[in-house]
């Protein structure tokens, strides 16, 4: 059988690319996007709990998760539109200063 | 046979877990965002799969629908509507912190390794029911409109928030109208002396109008009356 | 099952019946698709005043034969200006969701097969049957767009970015027509769905299940979200020949192309097949208790009726508009679908209580 311990460290690794990923990125959309990479690393550890203690509120926790990622990728895709309406550039290095 | 068995779910966690690590290293990896979009469906897809060797099809199922296929869906309309150029490479300035990062990066991995090994988890790794009841959409079903039944509602608020907050972000202004039958109004073009369409400050808002006259002035179009009139008055 | 069962074991048994059972659904599928070309040139020219193909083989049956020789001998030109990688992948994508829920949809009854035993004429059966269906209808949306963009040419982005949104709109008042007949069946799977509507001498299905509730707002609205979900007429204007050359689709050639055309027919035939399961009984009919390989009959005559509406449909109907086309879909479906499920949600409250 599979240990927990196999998922748990799964989980740990794709939540790491995750994080260097939107460190080392400078687009905004692959920033979002190993955003939510790392939450589904996260939803991987849900899971893997709920699945193994038997518990059905670690699969709850993941819907409610999936519902505010999708909520947060319709109003930051929304928010990153109407930046590259306004500088023309999707480089977050190109929009580090609060005016135009 | 009942050896073969255990490592044929093995055999499947490694297989999904390599997809999704390699897919997840790719997203990262990938200059073009598009190709970013497709490896991270394929992170979602691989996670589902891994979903299910965990016994929770239903989550499983709503991660393909939510996520893979509306989600993505929108990542990959944007970037194709915004027509997002690949990165372009920029030399490193602080050339110093890429051996501080590896260091660190060693002693991370380091410490992992030595917790996982040397610890003593036993008491608090349990191995997986043979079959859970647990992942089937009637419990999920049981526990949301009973116990959670308080976040639920909260969640579709938030999605209502959602909603509102894209919509308002996407709208662009006053959307102009188009030149089309019943948007110009029928009033005809004034002239001034010079017989040229005189174009009243603030005449944006009826942009159909504006367009006419400007057809008028470049001599693309004639106004009906404009063409009797002078027609009229030699 | 039980002398395979005896020999490799049940496990492997059951593995192998699916893998059987996968690969004659595969070919059943491509036939009937093949077949479905071929009947909707032959309907559509006698609902034209004409006839259609006639000449190779008798009536015409074997022009789809003489059609796959034709796509696979024609040249394959790849633009040079496109992403070389999605170019090829998008046509994959499409044909593979079109043909991965096919194993889910029950065919018939209980049968006896030789060398296996009882065997119910599903492929998989599983508890989440209709969401596994709806989640790869969402990710078939994949194979348009990313052809469209991979093209690199305006017609097939436009087109393709018109049938991509066209289709995300129309999931939704889909999957929430049939949330109707969930709520009455209690279950997601199919199998059990279809068994809940015998009865009556097998006509007990849920289109005018009186009994329960009866879907026909529900139906309704499924068929009109399955043809636009299919792009076909009346919603088909990413693919019309006049409107946008040839849509998403323009700049594939040869065996490409024949796949996003049978990934187009067996996308009918998949949302035919869940029409039929959900609201007209499957593989439920007279006599089907009797005999019951007459149950494939039965579903194979529904889901030919569906087919057959389908071509009556492109031969009949003129084409929407687009921002018609949303607005039907946003503005009209998508409130009629759920007023389905209010409706059937306070029925069903007021029976059970």
């Amino acid at each position: 059988m599979i240990p927990l311990t196999w998922y748990l460290a799964l989980s740990a690794v794709l939540f790491t690319i995750g994080v260097v990923g939107v460190i080392v990125k400078r687009n905004a959309i692959q920033m979002f996007m190993c955003i939510e990479l790392m939450l589904n690393a996260v939803n991987l550890t849900f899971v893997a709990f709920s699945s193994y203690f038997g518990d059905v509120t670690g699969q709850l926790f993941v819907f409610i998760v999936m519902t505010v990622a999708a909520a947060e990728a319709a109003v930051g895709l929304g928010i990153i539109i109407a930046i590259f309406r306004n500088r023309e550039s999707l480089d977050v290095d190109d929009a580090s200063v609060l005016r135009l | 046979m009942s050896d073969v068995l255990p490592s044929i779910s093995q055999l499947l966690f490694v297989l999904f877990g390599a997809m999704a690590l390699g897919c997840a290293v790719a997203v990262v990896a990938q200059r073009n965002p598009l190709y970013s979009a497709i490896s991270l469906v394929g992170v979602f897809v691989s996670l589902a799969c891994l979903y299910l060797t965990l016994q929770a099809p239903f989550i499983a199922a709503i991660q393909v629908i939510v996520y893979a296929g509306a989600i993505m869906v929108l990542v990959v309309f944007v970037i194709m509507l915004l027509n997002v150029e690949e990165e372009v490479r920029r030399p490193l300035r602080l050339r110093y912190l890429v051996p501080v990062g590896v260091l660190l990066a060693a002693v991370l991995v380091g410490e992992a390794a030595f917790m996982l090994q040397l610890g003593n988890y036993a008491a608090y790794t349990p191995t997986m029911p043979a079959s859970s009841d647990v992942g089937l959409t009637a419990s999920i079903g049981t526990g949301m409109f009973t116990k959670y039944l308080l976040p639920f509602e909260v969640t579709s608020v938030l999605i209502l928030m959602a909603m509102v907050g894209a919509i308002t972000l996407a709208r662009q202004g006053r959307t102009p109208l188009l030149a089309a039958p019943g948007n110009v109004t029928e009033e005809p073009a004034a002239l001034t002396a010079g017989g040229d369409v005189l174009l009243k400050p603030g005449d944006t808002a009826a942009t159909g109008r504006a367009f006419a006259r400007e057809q008028i002035r470049t001599g693309d179009a004639a106004a009906p009356s404009e063409v009797s009139r002078e027609e009229g008055e030699r | 099952m039980d002398w395979l069962s005896n020999t490799i074991g049940a496990d492997w048994a059951r593995a192998l019946a699916q893998f059987v059972g996968i690969n004659v659904g595969f070919v059943v599928v491509l036939m009937i698709v093949a077949y479905t070309v071929l009947a909707e040139r032959r309907v559509l020219g006698f609902i034209q005043g004409r006839l259609g193909p006639n000449r190779v083989g008798p009536g015409g049956l074997f022009q789809p034969f003489a059609d796959l020789l034709k796509f696979i001998f024609k040249e394959e030109i790849t633009p040079s200006a496109s992403t070389r990688f999605v170019y090829f992948l998008a046509p994959v994508i499409a044909i593979t969701c079109a043909l991965m829920p096919i194993i889910v949809y029950p065919f018939g009854p209980t049968v006896w097969l030789p060398f296996v035993g009882e065997f119910s004429l599903v492929i998989a059966r599983f508890d989440i049957a209709l969401l596994y269906v709806l989640g790869i209808t969402s990710v078939g949306v994949y194979g348009i767009t990313l052809a469209g963009w991979s093209s690199n040419s305006k017609y097939s982005l436009m087109g393709s970015l018109r049938a991509a949104s066209q289709m995300i709109s129309y999931e939704l008042s889909l999957g929430l027509s049939l949330v109707g007949v969930v709520l009455m069946s209690g279950t997601l799977d199919l199998y059990t769905i279809v068994e809940q509507q015998g009865g009556w001498f097998g006509l007990k299905w849920n289109l005018w299940d009186v009994s329960r509730v009866p879907q026909v707002i529900g139906f309704i609205t499924y068929l009109i979200s399955a043809i636009a979900e299919t792009n076909r007429v009346p919603f088909d204007l990413p693919e019309a020949e006049t409107e946008l050359v040839a849509g998403f689709h323009t700049e594939y050639s040869a065996l490409k192309f024949a796949l996003f055309f049978m990934a187009e027919y067996v996308n009918m035939f998949t949302v035919s097949m869940l029409a039929t399961t959900l609201f007209l009984g499957g593989w439920q009919g007279p006599f089907v208790d009797v005999f019951p390989w007459l149950g494939v009959v039965w579903f194979l005559l529904k889901v030919t009726f569906f087919l057959f509406l389908y071509i009556w449909l492109r031969g009949t109907l003129p084409r929407f508009r687009f921002d018609q086309l949303m607005s039907f879909g946003w503005k009209f479906l998508l409130p009629v679908a759920i007023l389905n499920v209010i409706l059937t949600a306070t029925v069903l409250y007021f029976r059970w209580s």
